[in-house]
């Protein structure tokens, strides 16, 4: 036998709610990484595993499916990739996840599959629940009336994955024959046989589902759409006959294969909703898990991120005492450090929001929160998942944005994506974070609630109402006759796996630090630049005027060593830059260096905290951390704080309201497929920060 | 399945809660399309176990499955009420 390594493309299909991303972390481990299908922007996740006789899987995990007949556009480009089979996504075999809890209504798919003419594998995953559940699963029949290899799975204790791999490599070699499951009807057989004669495939089933979705699948030429449009076909009816017909075959299998059910859960599942999706109960359940995220964000990321900062300070003095002054050693402390402690220090914030979120994903709550919420988001223009949408954006608005694809309303979809962004991402965390601390004292309310924590609250608040508020408008200016659709499944509520949440929180945690990251760091360094070198003789000569005034006026040697840096930066390509649109930020309560901060925050926000701590470490040559130097910064005439009340307030709400994220505008045009949206997005949140903004000061100062 | 069809078809919204019902026809086709790959079939079970708030979103089962609808959804599902019968089968 010859063996040398071969690259196997494994298909990873499943019903949402299969488990099938259980068995994707435990494959793969840590060797994933996330892309795009060609052309469009559906998550596709690939992984990456061994098999015993050498060869290498390839795993795509394919967004969760139903049927090989869609109804939204992420399901659309699962079937559009399985059926386009010169695509270079196309897998060589498939992995069908069913949960044998559910087994009769997910057998719907793997039916199809086997018709389709694909080499299967069927995984029978939560085998683990069925057994607690004295459920007996007869898979050796299964595979005899299907013919497809079955290995008994289990997500959470990981049984079966070790066969799993041994089938996988033994069907890659040799793939066995399978029956074909669904027998056509007359009229089929005849849309089959004038379909091949367009675009030939090698199964009649592939050729029957090119002709019922020919209008939109991508791969097909215009020529070939004209002549399909030739056929006569009853989409619907053919829809219903077929998935009658499968599911009259299904049941006896079902009888014979499986024998109890998972009724503990089922039992358990309806007592719990009675109370969380109560209609009154219910919501006031999801207020105070909100709540409680909120507040632990605030307390417990706070000892790590202290933990941070003061091995960041630590760095600095270290360097410092260890190398010759500079422009170097300045560019490595507060240039490139700099901008690096910025990005990590808020790992721990986004860690926790994501971890909240995945466990309330994973046990099953989401899908109530869409229940209880469908209604009231629809009078405000949006749908139930947005909701799922929104909250997800609390951590970044780019997934929630791409997780729009669910919404099959346009308007509806286009309206959570438009509002999504007023929802306070895990990049303002840093600035409210900063910022926080000056416009509210830290005190606690009752005994018990920490008033900062409140307003950090309060600040989410103001971004979800911004997002609702602007929804309503948005659906009384864009008018459409399209209908709107709910039809969730409500998936059973399960102990979360922890091992997916741990991939969820450290795979966002990854995107945040390499993507976000990368912005971050590069513009501190440029910023670090622009502070330190300006006009030619400029900034020598505003550090002689300094020298001289100072000694004017007897200042002590560090009063003197302040001036001068801040004559010196004022001086500075960035001062000019500063200086240039103070007059428009004036009204707002800021000067020119919020100003600097302000532009380099367009291209991220969180770049804002890296944007002062590059421009004040400049001033001081003490070594303390952020707040506590903006506490001390003063304004050169009046002697009173810079950041007071009115100008924290004012820039914190600026940046709940303002679009300052290139990538989500990037993100938006792809996903509505024009510079029409993300310019009047940007306008409209970016306009409406301004007002607010102009308003806060106006009151406060 | 040998179901008598003697029964009257109702719309689904105008059901009462937790009586059984038996899905007969679906008059929207969306809404036919998705329940159909969800499992939901003409002959499948089917129980409106509670609503939300307003009333406008239906929380249903059907066999070992729950699902969330809208009232404009549920009013395109007829359905007939289920009777003792099936338990003999």
């Amino acid at each position: 036998m010859k063996s040398r390594p071969k690259k196997i493309k494994v298909g990873l299909i499943g019903n949402p709610n299969s488990g099938k991303s259980s068995i994707f972390n435990l494959l793969t481990g840590l060797h994933q990484k996330i892309g795009n299908f060609p052309g469009v922007t559906v998550d596709k996740k690939v992984g990456q595993f061994a098999l015993t006789d050498g060869s290498n899987v390839e795993l795509i995990d394919f967004p969760g499916l139903y049927s090989l007949y869609p109804n939204s556009s992420e399901e659309r480009i699962v079937v559009n990739t399985l059926l386009d089979t010169h695509s270079e996504d196309a897998p060589d075999m498939l992995l069908y996840i069913l949960d044998v809890t559910h087994f009769k209504k997910q057998m719907l798919l793997f039916s199809q599959l086997l018709d389709l003419g694909y080499p299967l594998v069927l995984g029978l995953n939560m085998i683990d629940i069925a057994n607690a559940n004295q459920m007996a699963i007869d898979s050796d029949f299964l595979k005899k009336e299907t013919g497809v290899p079955t290995v008994a799975l289990s997500g959470r204790t990981g049984h079966g994955i070790d066969e799993l791999k041994a089938v996988l490599s033994e069907v890659s070699q040799s793939p066995p024959n399978t029956k074909s499951f669904y027998s056509f009807s007359r009229t089929e057989k005849e849309i089959i046989e004038k379909s091949q004669k367009i675009h030939p495939v090698s199964s009649s089933y592939h050729a029957l589902l090119l002709a019922h979705h020919a209008d939109w699948l991508t791969f097909l030429t215009r020529e070939e759409k004209q002549a399909y449009g030739q056929v006569e076909f009853p989409r619907l009816h053919h829809q219903v006959e077929e998935t009658m017909e499968r599911f009259e075959k299904i049941s006896p299998l079902y009888e014979k294969t499986v024998k109890g059910s998972a009724s503990a859960g089922n039992i358990l599942t309806k007592k719990l909703d009675r109370i969380f999706t109560n209609k009154f109960v219910g919501p006031l359940i999801f207020f105070f898990i909100m709540f409680w995220v909120f507040q632990a964000i605030y307390s417990w990321a706070s000892y790590p991120m202290d933990a941070i900062d003061s091995l960041f300070s630590w760095c600095t003095d270290l360097l410092k005492s260890s190398m010759p002054p500079g422009y170097f050693l300045d560019f490595l402390t507060d240039g490139l450090l700099a901008g690096i402690g910025g990005v990590l220090i808020f790992i721990p914030q986004i860690a926790i929001l994501f971890f909240i979120i995945a466990i309330l994903e994973e046990a099953g709550y989401m899908a109530r929160v869409v229940f209880l919420f469908d209604r009231i988001m629809k009078f405000f223009g949006l749908n139930g998942r947005s909701i799922v949408a929104l909250i997800s954006s609390s951590a970044c608005a780019i997934p929630a944005i791409m997780s729009t694809r669910t919404i099959t309303n346009w308007k509806e979809r286009l309206t959570t994506i438009f509002v999504t962004p007023f929802m306070s991402c895990s990049a303002r965390i840093p600035v409210y974070a900063m910022l926080i601390g000056f416009a509210f004292p830290a005190r606690k309310i009752w005994g018990i609630f920490n008033l900062q924590g409140l307003a950090f609250m309060g600040l989410y608040v103001l971004g979800f109402l911004g997002a609702i508020f602007t929804a309503l408008v948005f659906k009384l200016v864009y008018k459409s006759n399209q209908k709107s659709y709910l039809m969730l499944e409500l998936p059973e509520y399960r102990p979360p796996v922890m091992r997916n949440v741990f991939y969820t929180v450290w795979e966002k945690v990854k995107t945040f630090v390499t993507e976000a990251g990368k912005i971050i760091v590069i513009i501190s360094i440029v910023l670090w630049g622009l502070a330190n070198f300006g006009r030619p003789g400029q900034i020598a000569l505003a550090k002689e005027k300094a020298q001289t005034e100072a000694q004017k006026e007897g200042l002590s040697s560090s009063a003197t060593e302040a001036l001068i840096s801040s004559k010196a930066l004022e001086a500075s390509f960035a001062g000019d830059f500063g200086k240039a649109i103070e007059p428009i930020v004036r009204p707002l309560g800021f000067d020119w260096k919020i100003g600097i901060a302000l532009i380099t925050s367009f291209a991220a926000r969180e770049v804002f905290v890296g944007t002062i701590a590059t421009i004040y470490s400049i001033e001081s040559t003490e070594e303390l951390s952020i707040r506590e130097r903006l506490a001390k910064e003063k304004n050169p005439k009046t002697g009173a704080p810079v950041y007071s009340v009115a100008t924290a307030s004012s820039l914190l709400i600026f940046y709940v309201f303002a679009m300052m994220c290139m990538s989500t505008l990037a993100v938006v045009r792809r996903e509505t497929n024009s510079w029409k949206w993300p310019i009047i997005q940007f306008l409209v949140m970016t306009g409406l920060a301004y007002g607010l903004s102009f308003l806060t000061y106006s009151l406060l100062a | 399945m040998g179901k008598s069809n003697t029964q009257e078809e109702i719309s689904f919204s105008e059901g009462d809660l937790g009586l059984p019902y038996t899905v007969a026809s679906y008059e929207d086709k969306k809404v036919a399309s998705k329940l159909l790959t969800m499992g939901l079939l003409p002959g499948s079970p089917i129980r409106l176990i509670r609503k939300s708030l307003f009333g406008h979103t239906f929380y249903v089962q059907s066999e070992h499955n729950f699902f969330a609808l809208r009232k404009e959804e549920a009013a395109t599902i007829l359905v007939i009420k289920t009777i003792a019968l099936e338990k003999s089968a």
